[in-house]
């Protein structure tokens, strides 16, 4: 096998690619595998400038000189620091972390999880998650920050609410801790609606 | 140094690596077609030359912006046989993309002539000048 079809083929240049691809999630099919093809084309191309050097391919070096995948998308996909006026503060640091495949994943885990772990705070946290990533529509952002005090007003205030759900303090505790599983979902479900 | 001076100096320090990041990230695409307009480059050896500039840090960085220039209709590519391996993608500015780079010319004159003029007018302008 030549040298640029080992280095395509290295276990590690292959995870490197499939990083990248899911990093380009919010490009379309077509664009991601432009760029997709071009970083491939960069790495073969760098395998055999090395080659007709007289040096042995190193897929590390040539993987380190492309840069990290996520910062690679970010510029793919226009949402550097440049388009978007990000700094460099903690705040700036999470969103562009949340807005991550990474962070989103980490939004909808927290989301369904905090509250049951750390009541209120949990999804108070959750919530800034939400709020802070700029993944998330504006709408979607609304509508997940609605849902648990938007049911809990109904439980306690509905007529039809207390009668449909036995109103009791058992019930309650059911609802906190049903609500924050439905705004995961929905957080899930404006995913794949994106996704598509 | 006093307290109060150290902590000034620390909050209104310039953000010397997000100005540069900002001002690199918005000239790469101009830059960038500059360097076709003097001859067409496939991937590497472009991002190499950019890297080079310091306008890019990772290579894989200008792969996204190329897309986009393509779908522009700014650059357009074409497969050219390579004399160490297979044909290698070559990228090639389009009359669009030198017309844009044209105006790019002039907005950049009229930018860093004021940029100039501005920083040229301030009482530090003596002490800008011995640091560089």
């Amino acid at each position: 096998m030549s040298s640029e079809r080992e280095v395509l083929h290295d276990p590690v240049t292959q995870a490197y690619l499939n990083e990248l691809g899911s990093e380009l999630d919010r490009l379309s099919p077509g664009a991601r595998s432009q760029v997709l093809d071009q970083v491939a084309e960069h790495i073969r191309d760098a395998a055999l400038d090395a080659s007709a050097r007289g040096e042995k391919p190193d897929v590390a070096d040539i993987l380190r000189e492309l840069g990290d995948p996520r910062t690679i998308a970010m510029a793919a996909q226009g949402r550097d620091s440049a388009g978007t006026g990000m700094g460099t503060s903690a705040v700036d640091r999470l969103s562009v972390f949340l807005d991550s495949r990474k962070g989103m994943w980490w939004t909808i885990a927290t989301t369904a999880v905090a509250s049951y772990l750390v009541p209120f705070a949990g999804w108070i946290a959750a919530m800034v998650m939400v709020w802070v990533s700029p993944r998330w529509s504006r709408t979607a952002k609304i509508v997940a920050t609605l849902i648990v005090p938007v049911g809990v007003l109904l439980f306690l205030y509905a007529p039809w609410g207390t009668n449909l759900l036995f109103f009791d303090g058992g019930n309650l505790q059911l609802l906190l801790y049903v609500a924050p599983l439905l705004t995961a979902i929905w957080l899930l479900f404006r995913t794949q609606r994106r996704a598509e | 140094m006093g307290w109060n001076a150290l902590t000034a100096t620390l909050y209104y320090m310039f953000p010397t690596e997000r100005v540069q990041t900002n001002l690199r990230k918005a000239v790469l695409e101009w830059c960038t077609l500059a360097l076709l307009r003097a001859g067409d480059m496939y991937g590497r050896d472009l991002a190499v030359r950019l890297g080079d500039l310091g306008l890019i840090t990772g290579y894989g960085s200008i792969y996204g912006p190329l897309a986009r220039m393509r779908d522009a209709g700014w650059v357009e590519t074409r497969w050219v046989e390579s004399p160490v391996g297979p044909p290698r993608r070559y990228y090639v500015i389009t009359p669009d993309g030198a017309d844009a780079v044209r105006g790019f010319e002039r907005t950049w004159l009229n930018l860093s002539t004021a940029v100039d003029a501005a920083l040229g007018s301030g009482p530090s302008h003596g002490n800008a000048k011995e640091q560089l």
